[in-house]
């Protein structure tokens, strides 16, 4: 008996990948989805550090403010309405990032790092099968963007 | 259509995959979603998806709005035109305007943090929702999205963001609004003179009341994808995680310790 691990990223080409495994006559197939590390939402304060998203948050809220004030200016100021709209929502959702970065950094410190979200394994699979199935298996898992695969015996 | 049977009536379901749209509860700033109601009355109840509030505000807001020359008299304002704004504003409407905006950033404020406390307890009961939906006109199901990319589509026009997301009944309607706003002020007139470098003409074809409506509507559209992509990609990721582990994690298999083959 052979064992063939990988590695996957959560895609549903996963399940069509243990789908074609048992077409294929390989029916141990055991799955150990990864939990990634987001910290535990939190009640109030729902920071998702992985998706960068709080940090958008308050960016965006400034960008339309800013952005409605440019334009508004703009009506009287020389570049006119829309260039001073631009100006107002970049600078906005920049200075909305920025701030709320440092805010971030003030109540978390310095040195933390959180791991950022690339391509990485999520769900680690573990198909059991005959010598002569390793070749079948590896190719069809790498056929269905395994990010990494080996075989132990 | 509903795949999903129990015999027990569950409490609450944090997710609905149906043919017009995914809706999904997830934990939100309340603080957020009152700055969106703020920005236009009816975008904090949209992030919620609480669809029928938040256009009932927005059309009201816009016809009031109109009626009693807002945007205008914002402009005036912030240009320090402060009798100008005075002439503006129609007063016999004006009362009528106060009220309705600050409830609608009340009621966003709140219901956020009602939807939060029942988004906790249905994730705990961890009801089963459906997550694949056909009918005969549309079918929707849980994939993975980007989110850049549907940031990216919103901010070619609001709305495309949205229906890359598959909530159509939103697309549809952000869409409608977009269009009016865009052909009442002139804003894509605006900006070819603008490429042309006739910046005078430019400012004098935009028409500011119906102008102001738009950097709201345009950033909003940009968060409001972008959120929902990423949450919509915990649900996938959350609901493939469950099916593994009830369907591939058989009792008494385990791992056996063997070295690498080359």
């Amino acid at each position: 008996m052979m064992q063939v691990f990988a590695t996957f990223a959560y895609t549903s080409l996963l399940e069509v990948v243990i789908s074609e495994l048992k077409i294929q006559g390989v029916h141990e197939i055991y799955a150990v989805p990864l939990e990634i590390q987001h910290p535990e939402p939190k009640f109030i304060d729902s920071m998702y550090y992985t998706d960068g998203l709080s940090f958008t948050d308050t960016g965006f809220i400034f960008a339309f403010l800013f952005a409605t004030i440019g334009a508004s200016k703009g009506f009287v100021w020389e570049w006119g309405p829309i260039i001073w709209g631009l100006i107002g929502g970049g600078s906005g959702f920049v200075l909305g990032v920025f701030a709320s970065w440092c805010l971030y950094r003030f109540r978390h410190g310095k040195g933390k790092r959180h791991i950022r979200r690339g391509i990485k394994g999520e769900v680690i699979l573990i198909v059991t099968c005959s010598a002569e199935q390793v070749g079948l298996v590896k190719k069809l898992l790498w056929e269905h963007s395994a990010i990494g695969v080996a075989v132990t015996r | 259509m509903n795949n999903f049977r129990n015999p027990f009536r569950n409490r609450r379901y944090k997710a609905l995959v149906s043919p017009i749209g995914t809706t999904q509860l997830h934990l939100r700033k309340p603080l957020v979603i009152a700055a969106w109601s703020v920005a236009f009355p009816g975008f904090g109840h949209l992030l919620l998806n609480k669809y029928l509030r938040g256009y009932a505000l927005i059309i009201w807001e816009m016809f009031i709005n109109q009626t009693i020359h807002l945007n205008l008299a914002m402009v005036c304002s912030f240009n320090g035109q402060f009798q100008a704004a005075r002439n503006l504003i129609d007063p016999k409407y004006m009362a009528m305007y106060i009220p309705v905006y600050f409830f609608a950033i009340w009621d966003s404020y709140r219901t956020t943090v009602d939807l939060n406390r029942i988004y906790l307890l249905a994730q705990r009961e961890n009801a089963p929702y459906s997550t694949f939906s056909m009918g005969g006109l549309e079918i929707n199901y849980l994939d993975r999205r980007k989110p850049w990319l549907a940031a990216i589509w919103s901010m070619g026009i609001p709305s495309v963001g949205q229906l890359y997301l598959h909530r159509i009944v939103f697309a549809a309607f952000v869409l409608i609004y977009t269009i009016i706003i865009v052909d009442q002020s002139n804003l894509l007139l605006a900006i070819h003179y603008l490429i042309l470098g006739d910046i005078s003409s430019s400012s004098a074809v935009l028409d500011p009341q119906w102008l102001l409506y738009f950097p709201s509507l345009y950033f909003f559209s940009i968060y409001d994808s972008t959120v929902n992509a990423i949450e919509n990609n915990k649900l996938f990721e959350d609901d493939l995680r469950q099916y593994l582990q009830q369907y591939y994690q058989p009792a008494g298999k385990f791992v056996i310790p063997g070295s690498k083959v080359k």
